[in-house]
C-alpha cells in the first residue's frame, strides 16, 4: 500500500510579522501559507494515487477557530478525493467541545474525511490496513495513549498502521514527565508496520517504521528539515517501509546571528543575503563594531534584504558604532561634543546604560551629518 | 599703547589752545579741583579717537566752546603702539581734517579714522556721532565718570573685539561646538516628552495604543480563560454522566426498595388487627370517662341540695330580726312626727307676733306722717292772713316810682329856672360900715356886708343920701319869671294829685311802699319752704293718702289674732327645723329595713323554691334507680377496659420485635436516594446541554484566532513603544550631557580671566577665600567664605572696585594678546572707603606695572601715595 503521512498542518496560526506599508501584510500571507500547502498535499496525493492519507495531529493550530477557517480547510482538501484520516494532537484534542465536535456539527466533512476521535481500530480491509489511533483526549496527559496498541488485534493481513502525537520518550523528550509521551519502542512492541508520529515540526525518522514527517509549511526559526510530507510505501504486512520526503513548504524560516567587524564582514553577509527571494522569512541578529562607513553600508544591505524577502527583521541593537578617529575629525566633532561622545562611548561599556547611549550616539552621529559639523 | 601727549584747541572748555605733555608709562594722576577740565580732557580723547572727523550736527554744539562761534575743534596726541611712534590729529566742522602716523605710515581723512578704530579695536558710527555699543575695548577700558560699577553693558558692547582679540588665550568661547545641535535635540525631544519628563506626542500614541491592544488582549484571555473552565466542566460533567450510566446505582436501591416493601406487607393483617383493638380501647375508655363523670355530678346536685336547705334555715332567724328591727323604727318614725307637728306650732304663735309688731310700728310711722302734714297746712293758713294785711298796706302806700320821679324832675326843673334868673340877675355886693344901712325897697335892709341878686328894677335908699335906682338888663327875665309862676303851679298840682306834700314827702311814701313788698316776698318766701316740693293741693291728697293707709294698718290689726308671748321666732324655727330632720331621719331607716325585710322575703322564697325543685329531680325514685344503673353499668366497663389494655399490650410487644418503623425508614430513605440521583442524572443533562451551547457559540466566533491576533498587535505595538521609549530616553541623555559639557568647558575656558580677576580680588580681599563665576565673558558672582553674592547685588562701593578690577583682568589679557592697553579712571574710585581705597592703591600700583594708568581727580592728596610717576595739575596748565 501506499499512503501520505503528514502532521502538524497547524490551521489559524497567526503570526507578528510587521509590513513595511499597510498594504503589505507578510503575516497574511503566511497564514494563507498554511492552507495552500494542504491544497499541494491534496495535489500530491491524487498524482500518486496513494490509499489514504494520514494526518498525525495538530490539524489545527487552536481549538476555537471561526467556522470561516474550518471551512476554507475542508475546501483545501477538496483536491484529493481519497481517505483522509485526521488525528487530534495536544493544540486540537478531541475535547468535550472541540474543533472537531465543531466541524461535525458544521457538517462539512465529506465521507472521504475520516476522525480518529476514540481509541479503537478502524480497518479498511478494501485497502488492506487497519489504523490504530492514539488521539489525545486532553491538552495534555501523562500516560502513554499508544500502550493499547501493544494488544489491539487486527484482521489477519491487515498492515498495522499506528497514528500518535506527542513525543517520543528518552529520545525527543528532554524530561521523563514530558507530556504525550510515546514509547520508544512502540512500533515494534505493538507489531505495526508503520507509526506514523506528529507534534515534531521537522521530518524525522525515529526507527526503521517510526517517523514523525513535520510539518508540511515551516512556521518557526528552527532549522531541523521542516516543509515535508511522507510517501510512505508497504508492500505486506511485516515488510519494511520505504518513506520519501516531498518538499511541498513555500517558505524558509531562517535565524541568523552574525558578527560584523569591518567592511569585510559586511560584503560576506552581502554575499549571504544575495540569494533571498520572496519565500525567505529572515531574522538576522548582527553585533560587533561597525564605523560609520560600514554602519551605513550595513543599513543599506538591510534595506536591500528587506526589499527582497518575504520577511526580513533585522535586529541592530547589539550592534556598535565605532566611529573612527577620521570618522570624527571629518564630523569636526570637537569642544564639547566631543567630550559627550566620549562619555556616551564609555557608557556603552556599562549593561545598563548601555542601549540607551548606543542609541543616543547613532542619534547625535545622524543629526551631526545631517545638520553639518557646525551646528 | 602709550599716551605721552595730548593737545586740545577750542574745544569746550578749552577755547584756546590747552597741552599735556610728559605723560609716562604707569600710573599718570590728572588733578584739579571741580571745573578745571578734567572730564573735558577725557572727552577729548574720546573724541579723537571714536568719532569720525567729519562728523556734524549735535555734536558740534557739545564740543565747541561756549563763547566762540564757528569754532574748528581740533585733538592731537603723540602715543606709542608697542615700539611704534605714532601721532593722531583731528579737526572738526569748519575744516574737517584727520591725519594719523603710525611709525613711518601715515593716513589722512577717513583712511585715519578707520586704521585708529582698527588698531584699538572699536567700531564707528555709520552716520553722526558714536554710540556707546561701538566703543569696544577702549569703551570698556576707559572708564567715564560714574559708570566704572556698570560692567555688563560695557563687557556687552566690546565682546566681540574681546573674543576676538583673546581667542588666543580664551579660546573660541562663542562656538565652543554643539550650539545649535542642543536645540534641534531639544526640539526632537519636546516630539516625544514634555519638559517635566512626561510622554507626548507620538510617544503617548504609542503608549495609548499599547495599552488598548493589552485591554483587548486581556479581555480576550479572559474570555478564552472562560472557555476553558467551561470546557473542563463540560468534559467533568461528561465523565460523571459516563460513570452514572455505567454503574446504575438507582437499580441496587429500587431492588432493596422492593424488599423493604414486601417485610411491610407482610406485617400488614397484624397491624390491623392490633389498630382495630386500639381503637375499641379507646372507645372504652371513653365510655369509663363518661360514666365517672356522671356520678361525680350526682353527688356534687345533692352536696349542693343539702347546702340550700341549711341555708334556708339559717335565714329564717335573720328575717325575725328584721321584722323586729323594723316595727321599732315605725315605732320612731311617729315619735319624730309628732315632735315636728309641735315645733310647727310654735312656729306659728311666734309668727304672729312678730306681724303685730311690724304692723303697729307701720302704723306708728304713719301717724306722725300725718301729724306732720296737718301743722304745715295750719301753718300755710297763718302765713295767708298775715300777706293779705301786708298787701293791703302796700296798695295804700303806692306811689310809683314815674310818679316820683315825675315830681322830681319837676322841682328840678323850678330850681333851675331860679338859678338862672340869678344868673342874668345885677349882681349887688356890698359892705358896709357898722352901723350904716340902706334900704333896698322889697330887698330889705342892707347891714354889714352881702350881696344881691337884682331881677327887677330897684330903688336903693340912702339915708341922708337919697335914692339909687337899679334896673337890670335883658329881655329873657321876664320870660324866665313867667315860667317859675308856671312850674310852681304845675308842681303844687302833681303834689296834689300824689297827696303828698312836697317832694320830700313822696320821697318817704316810697321807700315806706318798697319796704312791705319785700315783706310780703319774705313771707311768701317762708311759705314755699314750708311746702317743700309739693304745693299744697298735693300735701292734701298725701295727707289724705296716709290717714287711708293708717285705716288700712289698723283694719289689718284687728284682724290679726291676738298677740301671745312666746319665744323668739329664730328659736322656733331652729326647733322646727331640727324636728324637721329627726323626722326625715326616722323615715329613711324605716324606709331601709322595709325593703330588707322585702329582699330576704324573696330570697327565701327562691331558695325554697330550688329545694323542692332539685330535691324532686334528685330524691325522686326515678334518680335513685337510674343511679344504682350507672354504678353497675361504670364497674362493667372498667372490667372491660383492662382486657383490652392487656390485648393491646401484648400485640405491640410481638410487632415491634418485627420493627416496622425501620422498614418504613429504609422505604423512605431508598426513595429519598432514588430521587437524589434522578437529579444528578438530570442536573448532569442539563450541564451537559448548556455547556456545550455556550462553547458552541464562544467558539463559533473565532475566539481563539483573535486571542492570538491580538497576542500579535501587543507585541508590535510593545515593540513601537520600546522603540520610541529609547529614542526619549537616548534623547534626553545626549540632550542632558551636552549641555552639562558645554557649561563645564566654557568655564574652563575662562580659566585666564579668572586667574586674573582673583589676582586682583586676593589684593583687595586679603585672606580671604575666593571664587568666581564667571558667564558671558564677566564675572557674574562672588563666593566668599562660601557665601555666594551676585555681583549685581553688591554693594556700590565694592560693584565700583569690582568694575575696575574686571578692566584690570581685561587689560591684562589683552596685553597678553598683544594688544594695545590704555586705562583711563575719571573719579572712578569715589564710592570707596578709606580701607578700600588703601586696598586700591595696590591693585593700581599692581596693575601700572604692565599698564599706562590715566586717573582722573579732584582729590590728588587720597592718590599721593598710589604710587604715580606723574601728577599733573590740570589748572595749572
Amino acid at each position: 500500500m501506499k499512503f501520505l503521512h503528514t502532521a502538524d498542518w497547524q490551521i489559524g496560526r497567526v503570526y507578528g510579522f510587521e509590513g513595511e506599508s499597510d498594504d503589505h501584510d507578510p503575516a497574511a500571507a503566511m497564514a494563507q501559507a498554511r492552507y495552500d500547502a494542504v491544497v499541494r498535499i491534496a495535489g500530491l496525493a491524487t498524482s500518486e494515487q496513494v490509499d489514504a492519507v494520514l494526518v498525525a495531529g495538530d490539524v489545527f493550530d487552536k481549538q476555537a477557530l471561526s467556522d470561516h477557517s474550518l471551512r476554507r480547510l475542508i475546501n483545501a482538501m477538496a483536491g484529493y478525493s481519497g481517505r483522509w484520516i485526521l488525528l487530534p494532537g495536544n493544540h486540537d484534542a478531541a475535547l468535550a467541545e472541540s474543533v472537531w465536535s465543531r466541524l461535525q456539527r458544521l457538517a462539512v466533512l465529506p465521507a472521504n474525511i475520516e476522525l480518529t476521535l476514540e481509541t479503537r481500530v478502524m480497518e479498511y480491509a478494501d485497502a488492506g490496513f487497519a489504523i490504530l489511533p492514539a488521539p489525545l483526549t486532553q491538552r495534555q496527559t501523562h500516560d502513554d495513549l499508544t500502550e493499547w496498541f501493544d494488544t489491539a488485534e487486527t484482521t489477519e493481513g491487515l498492515i498495522r498502521i499506528g497514528l500518535a502525537h506527542g513525543s517520543v520518550a528518552g529520545i525527543l523528550a528532554e524530561e521523563i514527565d514530558s507530556p504525550n509521551p510515546i514509547g520508544a519502542d512502540r512500533a515494534a512492541q505493538a507489531r505495526l508496520d508503520y507509526l506514523a508520529l506528529g507534534d515534531w515540526h521537522g521530518t524525522r525518522q525515529i526507527d526503521a517504521r517510526t517517523w514523525y514527517s513535520g510539518t508540511p509549511e515551516q512556521d518557526r526559526f528552527k532549522d531541523n528539515d521542516p516543509g515535508n510530507v511522507l510517501l510512505v510505501e508497504i508492500d505486506a504486512p511485516g515488510a519494511l517501509p520505504r518513506v520519501t520526503p516531498k518538499r511541498v513548504g513555500r517558505f524558509r524560516w531562517r535565524a541568523q546571528g552574525v558578527e560584523i567587524n569591518g567592511s569585510s564582514d559586511v560584503e560576506q553577509l552581502r554575499e549571504q543575503l544575495q540569494g533571498l527571494n520572496d519565500t525567505d522569512v529572515v531574522r538576522l541578529h548582527v553585533q560587533g563594531l561597525v564605523d560609520f562607513a560600514s554602519s551605513e553600508q550595513l543599513r543599506m544591505l538591510c534595506e536591500e534584504a528587506r526589499a527582497r524577502a518575504h520577511v526580513f527583521e533585522s535586529d541592530l541593537g547589539e550592534l556598535r558604532l565605532e566611529p573612527t578617529a577620521a570618522d570624527l575629525a571629518a564630523m569636526q566633532v570637537d569642544g564639547a561634543l566631543a567630550e559627550v561622545v566620549d562619555e556616551l562611548r564609555d557608557m556603552q561599556e556599562q549593561g545598563d546604560q548601555a542601549a540607551v547611549a548606543n542609541e543616543a550616539l547613532k542619534l547625535l552621529f545622524d543629526l551631526i551629518r545631517r545638520e553639518g559639523a557646525g551646528a | 599703547m602709550k599716551l605721552e601727549r595730548l593737545g586740545i584747541d577750542q574745544f569746550r572748555k578749552f577755547s584756546t589752545p590747552f597741552e599735556i605733555d610728559g605723560l609716562e608709562s604707569g600710573l599718570n594722576i590728572l588733578h584739579g579741583p571741580n571745573g578745571a577740565g578734567k572730564s573735558t580732557i577725557a572727552q577729548a580723547l574720546r573724541t579723537l579717537f571714536f568719532e569720525k572727523h567729519s562728523t556734524r550736527g549735535e555734536f558740534v554744539e557739545a564740543i565747541s566752546p561756549r563763547d566762540l562761534a564757528q569754532a574748528a575743534p581740533t585733538i592731537s596726541a603723540d602715543f606709542l603702539l608697542g615700539e611704534l611712534l605714532c601721532s593722531a590729529s583731528k579737526t572738526f566742522f569748519v575744516k574737517p581734517r584727520a591725519s594719523l602716523r603710525i611709525g613711518s605710515e601715515t593716513w589722512e581723512g577717513s583712511e585715519a579714522d578707520e586704521q585708529l578704530a582698527e588698531r584699538l579695536g572699536f567700531g564707528l558710527a555709520g552716520r553722526g556721532a558714536s554710540r556707546a555699543d561701538t566703543h569696544g575695548i577702549p569703551g570698556l577700558l576707559w572708564i567715564e565718570q560714574g559708570t566704572s560699577g556698570e560692567l555688563a553693558s560695557a563687557v556687552a558692547h566690546a565682546a566681540d573685539s574681546l573674543a576676538e582679540r583673546l581667542k588666543s588665550i580664551l579660546g573660541d568661547i562663542t562656538s565652543s561646538s554643539g550650539g545649535r545641535l542642543g536645540e534641534i535635540l531639544h526640539a526632537e525631544l519636546a516630539r516625544l516628552l514634555t519638559a517635566t519628563g512626561r510622554s507626548t506626542g507620538v510617544l503617548t500614541e504609542a503608549e495609548k495604543s499599547l495599552a488598548a491592544a493589552i485591554e483587548l488582549r486581556d479581555g480576550l484571555r479572559s474570555t478564552a480563560a472562560d472557555f476553558s473552565a467551561l470546557s473542563d466542566g463540560l468534559a467533568r460533567s461528561l465523565m460523571e454522566r459516563d460513570r452514572l450510566e455505567s454503574e446504575k446505582p438507582w437499580q441496587g436501591f429500587e431492588r432493596e426498595k422492593r424488599a423493604a416493601e414486601a417485610l411491610k406487607a407482610a406485617l400488614e393483617p397484624r397491624l390491623k388487627a392490633l389498630e382495630s383493638s386500639r381503637q375499641s380501647l379507646r372507645e372504652v375508655n371513653a365510655r369509663v370517662d363518661s360514666l365517672h363523670k356522671e356520678t361525680r355530678t350526682r353527688e356534687k346536685e345533692l352536696r349542693e341540695l343539702s347546702r340550700q336547705r341549711a341555708e334556708l334555715n339559717d335565714s329564717a332567724e335573720q328575717h325575725q330580726q328584721l321584722r323586729q328591727n323594723l316595727a321599732a323604727a315605725a315605732t320612731r318614725r311617729a315619735q319624730a312626727r309628732d315632735l315636728r307637728q309641735q315645733a310647727r306650732l310654735a312656729q306659728k304663735v311666734a309668727e304672729n307676733a312678730e306681724q303685730h309688731r311690724i304692723l303697729q310700728a307701720d302704723l306708728k310711722r304713719v301717724h306722725a306722717e300725718i301729724g306732720r302734714m296737718a301743722n304745715t297746712l295750719e301753718r300755710l293758713a297763718g302765713f295767708s292772713a298775715s300777706l293779705t294785711a301786708l298787701q293791703e298796706q302796700s296798695a295804700a302806700s303806692k306811689l310809683s316810682k314815674r310818679d316820683l320821679s315825675r315830681l322830681a324832675r319837676l322841682d328840678q326843673s323850678v330850681r333851675d329856672n331860679r338859678i338862672q334868673r340869678e344868673a342874668i340877675a345885677t349882681q349887688l355886693t356890698y359892705r358896709l360900715d357898722k352901723g350904716q344901712r340902706i334900704d333896698a325897697g322889697e330887698f330889705g335892709m342892707l347891714e354889714g356886708e352881702g350881696k344881691r341878686s337884682i331881677t327887677a328894677a330897684m330903688m336903693l335908699r340912702i339915708a341922708n343920701v337919697g335914692e339909687i335906682g337899679i334896673t337890670p338888663g335883658g329881655d329873657d327875665i321876664a320870660r324866665l319869671e313867667t315860667e317859675a309862676e308856671k312850674l310852681g303851679d304845675q308842681f303844687a298840682q302833681l303834689c296834689v294829685t300824689l297827696g303828698v306834700k312836697d317832694l320830700a314827702d313822696a320821697t318817704l311814701r316810697h321807700e315806706r311802699h318798697l319796704d312791705l313788698e319785700q315783706q310780703i316776698a319774705r313771707q311768701q318766701a317762708e311759705c314755699n319752704a314750708l311746702l317743700g316740693e309739693d304745693d299744697e293741693a298735693q300735701l292734701k291728697r298725701r295727707l289724705a293718702e296716709a290717714q287711708g293707709q293708717a285705716k288700712d294698718i289698723e283694719s289689718r290689726l284687728a284682724a290679726l289674732p291676738e298677740a301671745k308671748p312666746g319665744e323668739s321666732l329664730e328659736s322656733t324655727r331652729r326647733a322646727f327645723d331640727e324636728a324637721e330632720a329627726g323626722a326625715a331621719l326616722a323615715d329613711e331607716q324605716h324606709e331601709t329595713l322595709l325593703g330588707q325585710v322585702a329582699r330576704i322575703e324573696l330570697a327565701r322564697e327562691a331558695l325554697k323554691a330550688n329545694i323542692d325543685s332539685s330535691g324532686q329531680r334528685l330524691e325522686s325514685s326515678e334518680a335513685l334507680r337510674t343511679a344504682e344503673l350507672r354504678e353497675r353499668e361504670f364497674a362493667e366497663a372498667v372490667v372491660r377496659r383492662d382486657k383490652l389494655q392487656a390485648e393491646v399490650g401484648q400485640a405491640e410487644t410481638e410487632l415491634d420485635a418485627s420493627n416496622p418503623q425501620l422498614i418504613d425508614a429504609d422505604i423512605a430513605r431508598l426513595e429519598q436516594a432514588l430521587r437524589l440521583v434522578e437529579k444528578q442524572r438530570h442536573d448532569l443533562r442539563d450541564a451537559i446541554s448548556t455547556g456545550r451551547a455556550r462553547l458552541e457559540t464562544l467558539g463559533a466566533d473565532g475566539l481563539d484566532e483573535k486571542l492570538a491576533a491580538a497576542e500579535v498587535a501587543v507585541e508590535q505595538r510593545q515593540r513601537r513603544h520600546q522603540q520610541l521609549r529609547l529614542r526619549a530616553d537616548a534623547l534626553s541623555l545626549l540632550s542632558e550631557r551636552l549641555e552639562s559639557h558645554q557649561a563645564a568647558l566654557t568655564q574652563r575656558l575662562y580659566a585666564p580671566l579668572r586667574e586674573r580677576l582673583q589676582h586682583y580680588l586676593a589684593i583687595l580681599f586679603p585672606g580671604v577665600v575666593l571664587s568666581i563665576d564667571i558667564d558671558a565673558l564677566r564675572p557674574q558672582a562672588l563666593t566668599r567664605n562660601n557665601q555666594t553674592i551676585n555681583i549685581d547685588a553688591e554693594s556700590f562701593g565694592t560693584r565700583e572696585q569690582l568694575g575696575v578690577i574686571a578692566r584690570f583682568a581685561y587689560a591684562d589679557l589683552l596685553k597678553q594678546a598683544g594688544q594695545p592697553t590704555l586705562l583711563i579712571l575719571d573719579d572712578a574710585l569715589v564710592n570707596s572707603d578709606a580701607v578700600r581705597r588703601q586696598q586700591m592703591k595696590r591693585i593700581l600700583h599692581d596693575a601700572a606695572q604692565r599698564h599706562q594708568i590715566l586717573l582722573f581727580t579732584c582729590h590728588p592728596e587720597d592718590w599721593r601715595d598710589a604710587g604715580a610717576r606723574v601728577m599733573i595739575n590740570v589748572a595749572a596748565c
